[in-house]
């Protein structure tokens, strides 16, 4: 940790852990990561699917002349 | 020649005297209309700045007009909007007003531009003056050279296509990066055809633009301005929400989004949003503050900035919006560097948190029936600490003072509904914009009205060190509202039609 943060840390009043907490939180941070992997890589398939829908001639092209 | 005239607005109607003082190819009849319909009665008057030199016009007058048989004018005409407290002194040639401040006075600038059709040029208004705005907006500080002064506007650019050598996409990537080259120093300035220019990977000459850009080509625009363009798409109506919470994320991060309306074969930049005013309890399905949303704001170059729209068009509306939000198909943002987690990721990191935080939470406290993050620079994340100082008691302060964080990171607020009609909190976490989406612990710092986990982000251990806020009022914890500008509620239409006049729409 940054010295100076650590110690402005020891110098604050320290709480008890909330081990229940930050046990459950560990737990579903690790659940977290394949499914955050999962979405970007279902967000990117799509853009690829819009780009790809866009460079088809006379397409997705934004002129409105309203 | 550059000379002046004067326009004393008592009623919407005299903004047909400017049919009077501009000639007929800046389509002075079409303006008034326009400005007569959609901005509040608190504009007063008019300076009207003839043979004014624009840049986004001559951009375009070089490069394409200067070249056609049919001869245009090179100079601009600029209307320039004070409120009742200014007024002109044409034997000084200045303006006046009471308290000496005509800054305080100024509602901003349109540019005409003499191309006959299309003519609303380059723009910087205040939302204030906006029929029908309301709620919050992003908005940077610009000047106006006005007669020797110079007046700053907060707002955003804007401008109508000009159809023949820019459409609505070329002017919404227009107004986005002119956004940020005024907002950011690192960003340089693109004129309006260079922007027509970059769209394409070879110089398409003059009349190709007119067919349109499709998202592809805007994300080319944006790469090529140094920006990190993230496209994120519709996928059906069933992932609403992941489409919807990504783009509240982003807007309230203060980043302008392109957004693509495939079904007007149209695009418009999202700019701001209006929270309901009585907060609603979320579906069981959802809670994200998305449920809480209740118009966008967007800059429209079909329309005068700032147009309010509807999440979904109402049929028995008796003014139809030209759109609605649930016709919105994609969109770009603009990311700056060093923004490696994406929103699609902190979504999920919400909930892991959330889930924690439930774990272990006293059954009597209020539940966390809402979420909402957005990402923020640590210097407005301390200047909001410093502001609130006394609600968040001396030691959270000190802890924002001292983290050690990248420029960016995203803030994750947890509340109930009853806290979010009041503008509390319940607990907040400080999450790393520039970690991996790998990162099995992201977050900075997590906290309560109580206790703040600080993480060591240095260490490969994820023990955190907590300590007790120990805040003196134990009053609520504020809500962050950091990064757009409240838009002040616009006046009641005093006589426009019969009804009034409904926001967003174009005669």
């Amino acid at each position: 940790m940054n010295e100076k943060l650590d110690d402005y840390l020891q110098r604050c009043t320290l709480a008890a852990t909330d081990q229940t907490m930050l046990d459950e939180l560990s737990r579903q941070m690790d659940k977290a990561v394949p499914e955050i992997t999962k979405n970007i890589r279902q967000r990117e398939e799509l853009a690829a699917e819009l780009r790809f829908a866009a460079s088809k001639p006379s397409q997705s092209r934004n002129n409105n002349q309203d | 020649m550059v000379s002046y005239d004067w326009i004393e607005l008592r009623t919407p109607a005299d903004y047909d005297l400017l049919i009077e003082v501009l000639d007929p190819e800046f389509d002075p009849k079409g303006i008034a209309q326009r400005l007569k319909t959609q901005f509040t009665p608190a504009t007063k008057g008019i300076l009207v700045e003839h043979g004014y030199v624009d840049k986004d016009y001559r951009s375009t007058f070089y490069s394409f007009y200067a070249k056609m048989a049919r001869p245009y004018r090179p100079d601009c005409v600029r209307l320039h909007f004070f409120d009742g407290t200014v007024w002109y002194d044409e034997h000084r040639t200045d303006i006046a007003c009471s308290d000496l401040r005509p800054q305080d006075h100024y509602f901003g600038y349109i540019v005409l531009r003499p191309t006959m059709e299309a003519t609303l040029g380059r723009s910087l208004l205040s939302p204030d003056m906006r029929l029908g705005a309301r709620g919050r907006a992003i908005q940077s500080i610009h000047h106006a050279n006005v007669l020797g002064h110079r007046l700053p506007i907060w707002g955003f650019p804007s401008m109508t296509q000009h159809v023949d050598i820019a459409v609505c996409a070329h002017v919404c990537c227009w107004a986005i990066l002119r956004y940020y080259s005024e907002t950011y120093p690192k960003h340089k300035e693109y004129l309006l055809h260079d922007i027509t220019k970059l769209a394409a990977p070879f110089d398409p000459g003059g009349i190709v633009p007119s067919l349109g850009i499709n998202v592809f080509e805007a994300e080319r625009v944006f790469q090529t301005a140094d920006c990190f363009p993230l496209l994120v798409g519709r996928r059906n109506s069933s992932s609403d929400e992941a489409f919807f919470s990504q783009f509240l994320a982003y807007l309230e991060s203060g980043f302008p989004l392109f957004v693509e309306i495939p079904s007007k074969e149209h695009a418009v930049v999202a700019v701001g949003h209006n929270w309901k005013q009585s907060a609603v309890p979320p579906p069981a399905s959802s809670s994200h503050v998305w449920t809480q949303v209740e118009t966008l704001l967007t800059v429209d170059d079909n329309l005068l900035p700032y147009a309010s729209i509807p999440l979904e068009a109402s049929p028995n509306a008796a003014h139809q919006p030209p759109y609605a939000a649930n016709q919105f198909n994609s969109f770009i943002v603009a990311l700056p560097d060093k923004i490696f987690y994406p929103a699609d990721a902190i979504g999920v990191t919400c909930q892991a948190v959330k889930r924690a935080l439930e774990s272990s939470r006293d059954p009597d406290l209020e539940p966390l029936e809402l979420e909402r993050y957005f990402i923020t620079t640590v210097s407005k994340l301390r200047e909001h600490a410093r502001e609130y100082q006394s609600l968040l008691g001396d030691s959270l302060v000190g802890l924002l003072m001292h983290l050690k964080t990248a420029q960016y990171v995203w803030v994750i607020e947890y509340c109930s509904v009853r806290q979010w009609q009041s503008g509390h909190i319940a607990a907040r976490a400080i999450v790393d914009a520039t970690a991996s989406s790998t990162d099995k612990m992201p977050i900075w710092v997590l906290h309560d009205e109580e206790v703040a986990h600080v993480f060591d982000r240095t260490s490969a251990e994820t023990q955190p060190t907590s300590i007790q806020l120990s805040r003196a009022t134990h009053g609520p914890l504020p809500r962050m509202e950091l990064n757009l500008r409240p838009v002040v509620e616009s006046y009641a239409p005093t006589g426009t039609s019969e009804g009034g006049t409904v926001t967003g729409e174009d005669e």
